[in-house]
């Protein structure tokens, strides 16, 4: 049994909308472990980006409400001392965004960004920090990291940044490397090189690893472990492989076949799109199943008044009953 | 459940009013109705001169001079007797009405050049040529200037004023245009043939009054200040005439003793200021206005009073 | 880069041009001629005539400009028609107590804004932003010379902390040098410094809230530095703007400052000589102050090439 990194228990994250306060992410609990890659799924409008950010405290406090407990390594993250937070981030937890040159200060050199921020976690000399931060460049595979180093942000290609992001974000050797969508920006080959070479940062550096994404080609691609939301909630968890072949609840089964097929012919040209959309949130509704709108077909009976995660094998969680009897609509001849 | 202690606290001290977005939203309407509050507390006083004084702002008493404020003189006397109360409701309302006038013979031409220039550019070339010339002067210099030349009197401080605020706002009104004529529909509007007249009376100018709304309660409120530093300097408003620059040149010399030729006139201005300065502001916020850097330069500029 | 202020250069002949038909318009439409002023209202037609005709007042007037803009662009401002001094002596002699003015209340004015404009930005919503807000709108509506005034009011008669009008040079030391010009320098600032803290707290408003913020606050780097070294520097660039115009501003605001406290400054020299219609002194100040105007946003421009690599980047590329 690996060793758990994180443990997020039935955390709540609302924040203030005008009047009143309107939750993003309702009671959700999920661990990762050293050594996992952990997926976490959901459209625009699921709270994942939302969790993400909260595991270091980046919402504004005067705006925002959290609820429940956060754990890294056995420690509460937000607890009386608001510098427990500032001792972990960069350090024990890195993070990568979806822009890269959004996260890259535009006005600094490269090298001046890696030594900043490794001379804030550790006392060393400037030239021992532009050391490790060739050291951690070339770990993400950039052959000339000297003249990288050099560079203005804006001066590189999306591939590029996005490996010095991610370089960045590892040149403090972190225990857990939070992503939030690393790889949607980009290409789709380069979005496969960075992808391998988060496996390979994972293996060598045994960082467990958080990805957000909204995309289940990446969650096929590296994934052990896939959290899927939906609308603030986790509707299905499990491992990556139980997920893919048999998923259960009605959101994830029509995730996947919403996805564009290799042999698009088969489908006669049609894309499968899940009707309906994720509900605002100021109009998210308070018990029931949240999906229950995007299947109407399916009687009001099927969906559980308070979904509950039950565990339907192994690592396996699906939300609600709605699964047991759900049926696309086309199989049902509507 | 174990609430997080950290973020709680921070709420507690919110919890009446919510946090900040809540305070903006309020705010913004609370500037635009603070400010013409203020305004028309000064608006009565101003118009209202004739009837809310009761002794003669002329009047010399020298028995009783430099007096402090009492139930006869309610803000006092200056050095040659005469009620400060007149004497500061008066200069109120000349201030009022110079700066009015100011303001709409600054705002128009510069909307117009503002608008020609933004949309031909060989007019571009030539007016903000000269405008740029006129704006590079030290507004106050220019304006003593003016006065000095042609003579005090309240037409040629008018005059000068205008000739200093017409370039500042002109720019102002011509990158709001510019930003109009940019937009896609215009080009859309030039393609199928409209005239310029059209494209610019009709399209452009409906867009950009905000922003000359704006302007002009900014224009008010500078003249008002460079008015009062010009009677400060003795080249706004002739004595005898008052004027809250002129008791303010006269407080001066004896602030040592006389605190109420300086407190009361320079209360005046700046209700009259905040008024007109809240007001844009509040304009400025209630139509979004992004410019609100860009308009805070024409403030930068003038802003030396 | 040299391309970038080549053109910045160019754009600025018009502008001089333009400012000099002006000041020797503006000079020239002077009802009366210094000659009868000079020689009072005593003297003869003959006489006056004479002066005139010495000082070069009948040549027509094209003729008058053209001679005069030589000179000036030669570095010959003329010699003042009363004192007979050049008139860039008696600019340099007055402009060394508006520049220390302007200079200190410039310091002022800036620490304060950015210190106090990132701190309302950073606790936006918060007692101390709607204080910082609260003032700055106070200190932009009450006129310099009324600040000026206040101040002499409480400081200087009622605490008796501050001398209310005078001005020492370095030569009398340096602490009486600015106990002189702290209450001036103030009162002059006060303004600038309350329009360049809502500018400051604006675009700190904006650079907190970008994305490579909240990416650094996650590597860890400590809140102090985030703000005062990151977001400051990206949001400098407007910040800048409004340091280079307000210099500007300072210099002209200084003369009615220098009124209120009786300092032998520039302000004083062009409203006295308006008085005494020496006209060469007034177009000569009036141009030397605004090619410092000018030079001065030259310089911020340059500036502006420096601290953000994109700007000449762009320009280079157009």
């Amino acid at each position: 049994m690996s060793k758990s990194l994180l443990e997020v228990d039935h955390l709540s994250i609302s924040f203030w909308g005008k009047d009143r306060w309107l939750k993003a992410v309702k009671d959700i609990s999920f661990t990762v472990n050293q050594g996992e890659i952990v997926a976490i799924v959901g459209e625009s409008g699921s709270g994942k980006s939302v969790t993400a950010e909260a595991l270091l405290g980046l919402h504004q406090p005067a705006t925002s409400l959290i609820d429940g407990r956060i754990r890294f390594n056995g420690e509460l993250v937000y607890d009386s001392k608001a510098s427990h937070l500032a001792s972990l981030r960069g350090k024990a937890i890195g993070m990568i965004f979806q822009d890269a040159l959004n996260s890259l200060n535009p006005v600094f050199k490269i090298d001046k960004q890696f030594i900043e921020t490794l001379r804030q976690h550790q006392k060393i000399s400037k030239k021992a920090a532009k050391a490790l931060a060739v050291e951690a460049l070339q770990l993400c595979g950039i052959s000339d990291p000297v003249r990288i180093l050099n560079s203005y942000p804006h001066e590189l290609s999306g591939g590029l940044q996005q490996r010095v992001m991610i370089a960045l974000a590892i040149s403090c050797q972190p225990k857990l490397l939070i992503g939030d969508e690393p790889t949607t920006a980009l290409d789709v080959t380069i979005q496969y090189q960075i992808l391998t070479l988060l496996k390979d940062i994972q293996a060598k550096l045994n960082t467990g690893i958080l990805l957000i994404t909204h995309d289940f080609g990446v969650v096929a691609e590296i994934a052990t472990r896939v959290i899927v939301m939906y609308a603030g909630e986790i509707v299905e968890s499990g491992p990556t492989a139980d997920i893919l072949n048999s998923p259960r609840h009605p959101y994830t089964q029509s995730l996947l076949k919403s996805r564009v097929p290799k042999d698009i012919q088969a489908t006669n040209g049609k894309l499968t799109t899940i009707q309906g959309s994720v509900p605002s949130l100021q109009a998210m509704p308070e018990d029931g199943c949240r999906f229950a709108p995007r299947i109407p077909w399916l009687p009001a009976t099927a969906h559980e008044t308070s979904p509950q995660l039950h565990q339907v094998g192994g690592e396996h969680w699906v939300r609600c009953r709605c699964w047991e009897h759900f049926k696309f609509a086309e199989e049902l001849s509507l | 459940m174990e609430t997080t202690q950290k973020h709680l606290t921070h709420l507690k001290h919110k919890a009446s009013l919510g946090p900040w977005r809540l305070r903006i939203s309020l705010a913004d309407h609370k500037l635009l109705t603070i400010g013409l509050m203020m305004l028309l507390i000064m608006f009565s006083v101003a118009v209202f001169a004739p009837q809310i004084v009761q002794l003669d702002p002329y009047e010399i008493n020298p028995m009783d001079r430099l007096t402090g404020p009492s139930a006869q003189y309610w803000f006092g006397t200056d050095e040659f007797g005469r009620d400060v109360f007149s004497r500061s409701v008066y200069g109120a309302r000349y201030s009022f009405f110079i700066g009015m006038v100011v303001a709409a013979l600054s705002v128009i031409p510069a909307l117009i050049i503002g608008l020609l220039s933004a949309y031909f550019p060989l007019l571009d070339l030539i007016l903000m040529r000269v405008m740029d010339g006129l704006y590079a002067f030290p507004a106050i210099l220019l304006a003593i200037a003016i006065v000095a030349i042609r003579g005090s009197s309240v037409e040629n401080l008018m005059i000068a004023l205008v000739i200093v605020y017409i370039p500042a706002v002109s720019r102002v009104i011509r990158s709001a245009a510019l930003s109009v004529k940019g937009k896609s529909y215009i080009k859309a509007l030039d393609s199928q043939g409209a005239s310029a007249f059209r494209i610019i009376g009709v399209h452009m100018l409906p867009n950009i009054l905000p922003t000359v709304f704006i302007q002009f309660s900014y224009v008010f409120a500078q003249s008002i200040m460079t008015e009062s530093a010009l009677s400060f300097l003795g080249a706004g408003i002739p004595a005898p005439m008052p004027s809250l620059g002129n008791i303010l040149f006269d407080g001066k010399a004896v602030i040592y003793n006389s605190w109420w030729m300086t407190v009361f006139p320079g209360l005046f201005i700046v209700m009259l200021v905040i008024g007109l300065n809240f007001v844009g502001d509040g304009l400025s916020n209630a139509f979004n206005q992004r410019h609100v850097g860009r308009v805070k330069r024409v403030k930068a500029k003038k802003g030396v009073v | 880069m040299a391309r970038y202020v080549a053109k910045r250069l160019l754009a600025l002949i018009p502008v001089i041009l333009i400012v000099a038909v002006v000041v020797f318009m503006l000079v020239q439409l002077t009802p009366g001629d210094p000659a009868s002023i000079l020689l009072g209202d005593e003297a003869d037609a003959a006489s006056i005539a004479q002066l005139n005709a010495e000082l070069g007042m009948d040549l027509p007037l094209r003729e008058q400009f053209m001679n005069w803009f030589n000179n000036v662009l030669k570095g010959n401002l003329g010699s003042s028609i009363f004192f007979k001094k050049p008139v860039t002596e008696m600019f340099w002699t007055n402009f060394k107590p508006t520049l220390a003015l302007a200079l200190y209340a410039e310091i002022i004015a800036v620490v304060l804004a950015l210190v106090f404009g990132s701190l309302a930005a950073k606790f936006r919503g918060t007692w101390l932003d709607h204080a910082v807000n609260g003032f700055t709108v106070l200190g932009i509506s009450v006129p310099s010379f009324l600040w000026a005034l206040i101040l002499v009011m409480v400081f200087a008669v009622y605490f008796r902390l501050f001398p209310s009008s005078g001005y020492k040079d370095l030569s009398n030391g340096f602490l009486p040098f600015m106990r002189y010009l702290t209450l001036p320098a103030v009162a002059l600032g006060l303004v600038q410094s309350s329009i360049m803290t809502r500018i400051t707290r604006i675009n700190m408003i904006e650079a907190l809230e970008s994305p490579y913020i909240k990416a650094t606050t996650a590597r860890g780097i400590s809140s102090r530095k985030v703000v005062f070294k990151h977001a400051l520097k990206n949001a400098f660039l407007p910040i800048l703007t409004v340091i280079g115009d307000s210099f500007g501003g300072l210099i002209t605001g200084a003369a009615v400052v220098e009124t209120v406290f009786n300092i032998p400054g520039i302000g004083q020299l062009i409203i006295n000589s308006i008085e005494r219609r020496d006209y060469i002194v007034i177009q000569g100040s009036i141009i030397l102050i605004t090619f410092i105007y000018l030079s001065l946003n030259l310089v911020i421009d340059i500036l502006y090439g420096v601290v953000d690599p994109r700007v000449h980047l762009e320009s280079e590329a157009s």
